[in-house]
């Protein structure tokens, strides 16, 4: 599990040194594996812009550039992208910068008899995106100004990497790591409530889940999001998911991505013109076939949980979605899924195909089964603020209801077990951060 | 009496001649074998008159006692000759140089285990085996790590059969469940072994080593066993105080459960232990899980205790400053005559462990 301690002070008031936030998450049994600085040599990158281009004299494709580095200092580069032209504001990478995507350290260079001085960076080479077709295109409303200035805005917070032990799926989110941390008396749990749909706009979208044996799906919750604008995230958006090493995709996946990492609640996002009349959760029939979000196609077994339409499967529920019913830029409409689905039932298929995701990490540990109505909620007003459109009712379908656990504590055997004593009084705050109700 | 008288003369002077050992004890046949000639003598003196007898038989024993006497000087005139002989042949060089001889050495894990072993059974705890071989019960299921459970992503364990029910334990702790079931509480046990995993790289080894510790009865909790660990410690890397924390961990089996890590530093490129403020992982360990002692019959109600599982290539390479855990397998001589131990050196705490 990967997290920054900028990120756990979204949920966690604190002023506390990074080094005691380390200390303190192995001293609770959520052991710090590695801890790095993403940003290390990223103020080398600058925003440039270049003003001249010429043909290369010995070769057709390359281009050598004028670049605006700031401070009225003009660099030669060559350049091989098609888009690079006279005008365009772009990152530049200077001698002695190291790429993030290869991490090759950048020298001044010879190509083809004229002296490159640094490179002009794709958002594929800054691990930014996918896009590697060009150099990257920078508005000219956001950045004329900041010419020669550093493109990454500055983060101090490193990442840190805890290897969470399988009883702890709490701890699979930001959030429960800093609940955790608040009960051991480290920083206060931010406990603002998350707003609340209320609609009036009816959920079109049937959803059913099939009663038979060994239904690997429990509850399918969802929303339907009409008329959104997917479109790139928002700047804090992207920050927050690259500063864990993740890369954004589109507003739409990375805003499900969020929240599964915030709350540890996994969410599925479909485009909902994609699909045919209905969802149907029910276990597969042998050689079903569909192609997943990455890229494969996988032949199903009897008994797998799918979530399906008329035409056939949509995806593996818990484990991955199918390319099929997949958001894109131009998705109008938007099905938001927040479900639950048996520990063992994923487990089984994910072993069976396998695949391993974060969804299915998750799930095959344990997911808590209340947050199924923050996650649509969190998520949908989220795609509302940044894409716009309209949140229906939510639809809670299940097989079983929850049933809220109880757990008999005696607070002596705490000391019969451990060989100290502490105060009941003490155990109670203890058990109350921790979000227990406790009842004589 | 003249016939007596021609055999003793015969064979006195047959006896008188220069001959070896292997005529004489002919002779001594001839004379007194079963039907020897003086033997077939004594058979007759029943036959012979009364007023004869005495003297008959008086005359024979004479020279049987004669002959009898001259053969026995005669074997040992010979044999004491012989002996001479030797004596005079016989020479020793003592200013050759010896025979050559190899002695084997004790290898860094076994010497490990003894003394591992030894700190133990000073402090009350008996040493228990099991097989290599396990069930898939021992191994997993009663030790509270069902079918499903994550916990088992974490071994890549070796199978033996298609239905995943014999296999390679995957660590010592199947020890304490035949342990318990074999006998009544309280336990006080170690259970040093080979344990298999599928897994094979610089700091892992597809067989390797662990010494499992289970302590129960009706009051132990888990301030023993910060004792008993902190003790252990101390004496096996034979240091006065040792830094040491307790930090959470998990285990199906146990309930609370924790890894030791021990406090470290590199000084000149050696490893320093009980010092420095680097920390080394090296044991897990925890409070035996109320479902193990339900599952061998032990009332959870009555008894507690603690369990522990420490690796022990990875000690005895810290404690002998050996950097590749492969090399403890590898079965180069040299290495072994290098890092082994005198078999005529047993660890045991009063001596001394390891010199």
């Amino acid at each position: 599990m990967k997290i920054t301690y900028d990120w756990l002070k979204d949920h966690l008031k604190t002023s506390a040194k990074e080094d005691k936030l380390l200390e303190k998450l192995t001293d609770i049994g959520l052991e710090v594996e590695s801890i790095e600085n993403l940003f290390e040599g990223l103020d080398l990158f600058k925003v440039a812009k270049i003003v001249k281009t010429e043909k290369h004299p010995n070769a057709d494709r390359l281009k050598v550039c004028d670049v605006d580095v700031g401070n009225k200092e003009i660099k030669k580069v060559v350049c091989g992208a098609p888009n690079a032209r006279e005008g365009l504001l772009t990152v530049y990478a200077p001698p002695g910068a190291i790429i993030p995507k290869n991490k090759t350290k950048l020298v001044v260079a010879k190509i083809r008899d004229v002296t490159s001085c640094g490179m002009l960076c794709s958002e594929s080479e800054l691990n930014l995106s996918d896009e590697s077709d060009g150099i990257t295109e920078l508005s000219p409303s956001k950045y004329a100004k900041s010419i020669g200035k550093s493109y990454f805005s500055k983060s101090s917070s490193n990442l840190i990497d805890l290897s969470i032990t399988p009883n702890r799926p709490d701890c699979l989110g930001v959030l429960g790591i800093a609940r955790d941390l608040s009960a051991a008396g480290f920083g206060k749990l931010k406990t603002e409530k998350d707003k609340k749909i209320k609609s009036n706009k009816k959920h079109t979208l049937k959803v059913k889940i099939t009663k038979e044996k060994n239904q690997g799906c429990l509850s399918f919750g969802s929303c339907l999001i009409t008329n959104v604008k997917n479109t790139e995230s928002p700047q804090w958006l992207k920050d927050k998911l690259i500063s864990i090493g993740q890369k954004p995709i589109s507003a739409i996946v990375d805003i499900t991505n969020y929240v599964m990492i915030d709350i540890n609640r996994p969410l599925h996002a479909y485009d909902a013109d994609k699909i045919d009349k209905g969802i149907i959760v029910r276990n597969s029939k042998s050689g079903e076939k569909f192609t997943a979000l990455d890229n494969k196609n996988y032949k199903l077994d009897d008994g797998m949980c799918v979530i399906s339409d008329n035409k056939g499967v949509l995806g593996l529920g818990g484990i991955i979605g199918g390319t099929r019913s997949g958001t894109e830029l131009d998705t109008k409409n938007v099905l938001l899924e927040s479900a639950y689905f048996d520990p063992r039932s994923i487990r089984k298929t994910a072993k069976k195909l396998n695949i391993d995701t974060d969804a299915k990490f998750r799930f095959e540990r344990g997911i808590d089964q209340l947050s199924i109505e923050d996650g649509l909620n969190k998520a949908a007003f989220l795609i509302k603020e940044i894409c716009g459109g309209e949140i229906s009712k939510i639809d809670i379908q299940k097989i079983e209801s929850y049933k809220n656990k109880v757990i008999k504590f005696e607070p002596k055997t705490f000391e019969k077990i451990t060989g100290f004593r502490i105060s009941t009084k003490e155990m109670i705050i203890i058990l109350e951060k921790l979000g227990f109700k406790l009842k004589k | 009496m003249s016939e007596i008288k021609n055999i003793r003369d015969q064979f006195i002077s047959k006896l008188e001649n220069d001959i070896s050992i292997d005529q004489i004890n002919e002779i001594k046949t001839e004379l007194f074998g079963k039907n020897g000639l003086i033997s077939s003598k004594f058979k007759k003196i029943g036959s012979i008159p009364d007023t004869d007898r005495k003297k008959f038989a008086s005359d024979l024993n004479q020279v049987k006692d004669e002959l009898q006497n001259l053969i026995t000087s005669k074997i040992s005139e010979i044999e004491g000759k012989k002996i001479n002989e030797k004596l005079e042949n016989e020479k020793v060089d003592i200013t050759l140089p010896e025979r050559p001889f190899v002695t084997g050495k004790v290898h860094p894990v076994s010497q490990t285990i003894d003394e591992i072993s030894s700190i133990f059974s000073e402090i009350g705890f008996s040493v228990e085996e099991g097989p290599d071989v396990e069930n898939e019960y021992n191994n997993f299921t009663a030790l509270n790590t069902p079918d499903n459970h994550p916990a088992r992503d974490m071994h890549d364990t070796f199978y033996l059969d298609e239905n995943k029910e014999v296999l390679l334990r995957t660590h010592t702790s199947p020890v304490q469940i035949r342990t318990m079931l074999k006998d009544k509480p309280p336990f006080k046990i170690i259970a040093p072994g080979r344990t298999y995993r599928s897994d094979s790289d610089q700091t892992h080894a597809p067989m390797f080593h662990q010494v499992e510790g289970l302590h129960i009865d009706t009051n132990i909790n888990m301030g023993h066993l910060k004792g008993c660990l902190n003790y252990f410690i101390k004496e096996f890397f034979e240091v006065e105080k040792i830094k040491m924390r307790f930090r959470p961990s998990h285990f199906p089996f146990t309930e609370p459960s924790a890894e030791v890590d021990i406090g470290y530093e590199i000084k000149d490129g050696k490893i320093i232990i009980g010092e420095g403020d680097k920390w080394l992982e090296i044991l897990g360990c925890g409070m035996v899980h109320p479902n193990v002692l339900r599952n061998v019959k032990v009332d959870p109600s009555k008894y507690q205790g603690y369990a522990f599982g420490i690796g022990i290539d990875r000690l005895a390479m810290l404690k002998y400053g050996i950097n590749d855990l492969r090399a403890f397998f590898d079965c180069d001589y040299r290495w072994l005559n290098h890092f082994g131990f005198d078999p005529l050196d047993v660890p045991s705490n009063y001596r001394g462990l390891s010199r």
